[in-house]
């Protein structure tokens, strides 16, 4: 067991050549084929990175979409129920306002209609109360009571305003027409009366007319009054109209 | 006469004697390069098994080395990886009949170690110049003899250490075969299988913790640590 210089040099060179070699045809290929294919590994990993954020993109770009057209959607879906909201309560208005009309209308008809009535049954109960009065009336009817009528009106007339009595003081002769004969001191108080509210002479005509049923009519021109049944009935049953 | 340590003188170019481990070290250079250009020649991307095995090894041994300086793995690895992979079938050449480990040899233990340790110094000076050599004056410049001390131990250690067992196992089989016949030292060529593959490890470990530390050297020493993982190796 010796050193041999030689040996130990000879196999220093080896050593050295070995390590270059190995360097050469070993190590180097294969690491340079495992950076090669790490770099194709990290260029895949790369694109797949890019390919993910592209669709990522796209996936949030398309997810905005659809907020958006949600968003719009819902916006338009609003707008629409103010619309129809609106439109509603226009239409409810105008119908609100159409029924109050017709309400109105049926309201003024059936008044107008119970009006109609009630002045049909009114007028149809004086004519009726006067065909009674008149009826009742015609049996009672006598020169008593024509007399106890021309002295109401003898008692009246001069109580009476003076416009009511202006017809007689601008008229003409004066007709007085009575249902029975007058007595001759009835025609001449009634003259007398008449000719004193009259404030003038005038001609004084007398006459009978039966239809007056009891009472006197006096006339003058177009101006007439009178105090008797007939005429008192008569303006009972046209009382409505007046 | 062959003592079983000395090794043959093969030939003599002029002054200069060939010693049969010298051959047997080209003859094993020889198949290292050429399995390495035959196994690197179609190299693709779609790897198949062989180059799937080959990149495992590679990559098995850069990933050892980035274990101690991951930073220097690329540029440690021809010289450590050269170690795990010349090693073994050094050390393993003495199981096959009529061959020898250079290994047994100490000229190339010595050689080996002495590769070592210039390349620590080496790689020391390239990663951080002249100033390298300051770290043998730290903590104190007393220390400076303790630590040339130290780094020719540790070399003599390395040579000693893959020379002694080798030469030792080779020399036990050999014992063994003469004295108790053929298949007698199977198991002891077993334990030599064993044996060299552990002092391959252990001897390129050793030189990778002994340049890792070079490389890494400032102002503290890591070469006294260093020393002190080699007190406990076999």
């Amino acid at each position: 067991m010796e050193l041999d210089w030689t040996t130990v040099a000879l196999e220093i060179i080896n050593f050295i050549i070995l390590v270059w070699l190995l360097k050469r045809f070993l190590y180097r290929p294969v690491l340079n084929i495992v950076e090669q294919r790490q770099a194709n590994i990290k260029a895949s990993l790369d694109q797949a990175r890019d390919a993910q954020e592209q669709a990522d993109a796209l996936k949030r770009q398309y997810t905005e979409r659809l907020q958006t057209w949600e968003q719009e959607k819902q916006e338009a879906r609003h707008k629409l129920q103010e619309e129809l909201a609106r439109e509603k309560a226009g239409k409810l208005e105008s119908l609100r306002i159409r029924l109050d009309q017709e309400v109105d209308k049926a309201r003024a008809a059936r008044d107008s209609q119970n009006q109609q009535w009630r002045r049909e049954t009114t007028e149809q109960a004086l004519q009726m109360g006067a065909g009674f009065a008149s009826t009742l009336l015609q049996p009672l009817a006598d020169p008593h009571l024509e007399e106890r009528l021309i002295n109401l009106f003898c008692q009246r007339v001069s109580a009476w305003p003076p416009e009511r009595l202006s017809g007689l003081r601008n008229g003409g002769d004066i007709e007085i027409s009575t249902a029975y004969p007058l007595q001759e001191s009835d025609q001449r108080r009634l003259q007398e009366t008449l000719q004193t509210l009259a404030t003038d002479h005038r001609s004084v005509l007398f006459q009978q007319d039966a239809s007056l049923l009891a009472g006197v009519r006096i006339a003058s021109g177009g101006w007439t009054l009178g105090l008797n049944l007939a005429d008192e009935l008569r303006g009972f049953a046209e009382s409505y109209h007046e | 006469m062959n003592d079983g340590v000395s090794t043959p003188i093969w030939l003599h170019i002029g002054p200069l004697a060939i010693h049969e481990t010298v051959v047997t070290t080209w003859l094993i250079m020889l198949v290292l390069v050429v399995a390495s250009i035959l196994m690197t020649r179609r190299l693709s991307l779609q790897p198949g098994r062989l180059q799937a095995m080959l990149e495992g090894v590679v990559l098995t041994l850069e990933n050892a080395i980035a274990n101690a300086d991951s930073r220097n793995a690329r540029r440690l690895l021809p010289l450590i990886g050269t170690f795990w992979i010349f090693l073994p079938v050094a050390n393993l050449l003495g199981v096959i009949p009529g061959m020898h480990s250079p290994t047994r040899d100490l000229s190339v233990t010595a050689a080996l170690a002495l590769v070592v340790f210039f390349a620590v110094h080496a790689y020391g000076v390239r990663q951080s110049g002249l100033s390298y050599f300051k770290h043998y004056l730290s903590p104190s410049p007393i220390l400076l003899p303790f630590h040339i001390i130290s780094e020719i131990t540790r070399t003599v250690a390395l040579a000693i250490r893959l020379f002694g067992n080798i030469m030792s196992l080779e020399m036990a089989a050999l014992l063994i075969l003469l004295v108790a016949g053929f298949l007698a030292p199977v198991p002891i060529l077993m334990l030599h299988i064993i044996e060299a593959l552990v002092q391959a490890y252990i001897f390129g470990m050793l030189a990778l913790i002994y340049v890792a530390g070079a490389m890494q050297q400032t102002t503290e020493s890591p070469v006294t640590t260093s020393s002190r993982s080699t007190s406990g190796a076999p």
